[in-house]
């Protein structure tokens, strides 16, 4: 199963092969191995490519799952007394990646250094339920109303706010802006689809501005680069705009866009860590002295 | 039809007989003519009442040069169209390339790209490694690749753009927890041993090799960059990644070279034969910033 879910994530045996260190013979045989066991095709097998077939797809899942018990159990008999070890598994949404889950994870890393994290992207929010069900992760971070999340428990994390974010030295007058007096610079976006995005633009195309494109990427992780770099202005989360002070001219746009985004698990199938990490969600958002998207004060010196 | 009987019609109104018109259009009368009774031909319909000393348009006539004038004016603005894309006024480039160059070099590519060709819009696609990068190119979703060159792009053109150092990137408070202080450069068996936030499903990640087996001491496995760098500047653990995102993306984080150094040959790649203007003016400027391309500067 370790060999079936390497060759999915690698996209075939060559990478499975080279991530595992192992020859590429030994992935091919145990593949056919666990295609015999099961009696199924798990792979079609297209020129040279691999595609998971229906019956591989539906392994996915609970291969996943497994792995996840056999690791936990491995490292139960191998940990000192009472260590909480295992693997948390979450699943994000991109554009909810920094913020609440970030001091999320950070603070059950120090608390369990043990434990292990993943933290993985979430590419559709309309299939929550089955990736929990199915064993994908045991944690998603998602916008709220859930679309679906019939007996999947959600835990509010917060607000996602969308702030306009300016090279440092723009003049703009104090306050939010509104959308129908955007400044005429232009604009680094991300394509459409994205959950948010979508209703900005078309606010602001609405609101008559008629804002000149620089660059559209796929890789949200440089809008913030490309606008202290000069490109143009963007729409960043509120945590990510903050991230960078005195790099740029950040501001609220008006109307504000909001959107809540919350925790979601099966409370029926939760996995000792699972466990310890949902109490410490709880404890987390019910104690208000912990300050969200907190800055170290060292760093705030630095400017 | 052809778009030159349309134009040889509307001379003829507007020079008010075929041989003013044959004078303008610099061809011979009978051609001319020739070609009006063609088209009226071709039409099912006389455009000209010939009864008269002057050619007089008839209603089908009149309907016709209505039509005619709007199709002369599309095909003008069809051709400042495509003069604007060939003079980049106007026009986009599309790029692929993975997350391993997501910030160093495009952020300073798009931002020549674009101090130079203002107008022109770059659409960056996000792929898996540099299989994909191939992928989009031979596919035609993508007209030029930023990628890693020490890997082999057959039947493809590829340019270098600069050799990328990937550093450790730490932050203090993880630092003060080990035992020995770290010094500049840090061995590569360093990531055996300290707790680290990286990407284990990345397959371009070429540290990949140098982590231990099982990757037991990766605290947090993250496909999300900024996520990453924000856990790397909490202390959360360290991370592997060129030193410029080391230096801009994680204030307070200290930057180690490896001993010995990690690069990588970073550059572009595209499809041989003409390129688009624009993507042209991309390649152009990756050209440019390669002999511009100065080593990052070394921190102390």
């Amino acid at each position: 199963m370790e060999y079936f879910l390497a060759v999915v994530e690698n996209k075939g045996i060559n990478g499975a092969a080279a991530a595992l260190g192992v020859a590429q013979p030994t992935v091919s045989q145990a593949l056919r191995g666990l295609e015999r066991e099961l009696g199924v095709r798990l792979f079609h097998r297209i020129g040279r490519g691999m595609v998971l077939s229906a019956a591989g797809r539906s392994l996915v899942g609970p291969s996943r799952q497994v792995l996840r018990d056999v690791a936990a159990a491995a490292e139960q008999l191998t940990a000192s007394d009472g260590a909480i070890v295992g693997r948390l598994d979450i699943m994000a949404f991109p554009a909810l990646t920094s913020g609440t889950i970030v001091d999320l994870i950070a603070e059950f890393c120090r608390r369990y250094p043990q434990a292990r994290v993943r933290f993985s992207e979430l590419e559709r929010e309309d299939n929550l339920e089955s990736l929990i069900r199915d064993g994908h992760c045991e944690f998603a971070v998602a916008h709220l109303p859930l679309e679906a999340g019939e007996g999947l428990e959600i835990v509010e994390l917060g607000e996602q706010e969308y702030r306009l974010v300016y090279p440092a030295g723009t003049e703009l007058p104090e306050g939010p802006v509104r959308l129908s007096e955007m400044p005429d610079i232009p604009m680094v976006f991300v394509p459409r689809g994205a959950a948010m995005g979508d209703a900005i633009e078309d606010s602001i195309r609405k609101a008559g501005t008629r804002t000149e494109l620089a660059v559209v990427t796929e890789q949200r992780e440089s809008r913030l680069p490309m606008v202290i770099a000069g490109l143009g202005g963007s729409l960043v989360e509120r945590s990510v705009a903050k991230s960078m002070p005195g790099q740029v001219v950040e501001r609220a746009c008006e109307p504000r866009f909001l959107r809540a985004y919350g925790l979601a698990f099966d409370p029926s199938t939760l996995s000792p860590v699972g466990q310890v990490f949902v109490n410490l969600v709880h404890e987390y958002l019910s104690d208000e002295s912990l300050p969200d998207e907190r800055l170290p004060d060292e760093r705030r010196s630095q400017h | 039809m052809d778009l030159h009987f349309v134009t040889y019609f509307v001379a003829v109104v507007d020079h008010g007989g075929i041989t003013k018109a044959a004078q303008a259009l610099y061809i011979s009368q009978p051609s001319l003519s020739q070609a009006i009774r063609t088209l009226e031909r071709r039409l099912g319909a006389t455009l000209f009442d010939r009864t008269g000393r002057r050619l007089v348009l008839t209603d089908a006539g009149r309907t016709f040069d209505l039509a005619a004038r709007r199709i002369l004016a599309d095909v003008e603005r069809a051709k400042a169209k495509v003069t604007a894309v060939r003079e980049l006024e106007f026009g986009r480039v599309d790029v692929v390339s993975y997350s391993a160059f997501s910030i160093d070099p495009m952020v300073e590519l798009v931002r020549r790209f674009r101090a130079n060709f203002p107008k022109i819009v770059v659409r960056v696609l996000d792929t898996y490694g540099p299989a994909g990068v191939d992928n989009a190119l031979r596919r035609g979703s993508a007209e030029v690749g930023v990628t890693d060159l020490s890997i082999g792009y057959e039947g493809l053109v590829t340019a270098p753009i600069a050799t990328q150092e990937l550093v450790l990137a730490t932050h203090a408070s993880l630092s003060g927890r080990l035992a020995a202080p770290l010094t500049d450069p840090v061995p590569r068996a360093l990531l055996h041993s300290l707790p680290l936030v990286v990407d284990l499903g990345d397959q371009s990640n070429q540290f990949r090799g140098l982590l231990s087996e099982g990757a037991e001491n990766v605290v947090v496995d993250c496909v999300h960059p900024v996520t990453t760098w924000e856990l790397v500047r909490r202390g959360i653990g360290a991370t592997v990644v060129p030193r410029r995102v080391a230096q801009q993306q994680m204030t307070d984080v200290c930057a180690f070279s490896f001993d010995p150094p990690l690069t990588r040959d970073v550059g572009i790649v595209y499809r041989s034969g003409e390129q688009s203007p624009a993507a042209a003016a991309f390649i152009a400027t990756a050209a440019e910033m390669a002999t511009s391309a100065v080593p990052s500067e070394e921190e102390e």
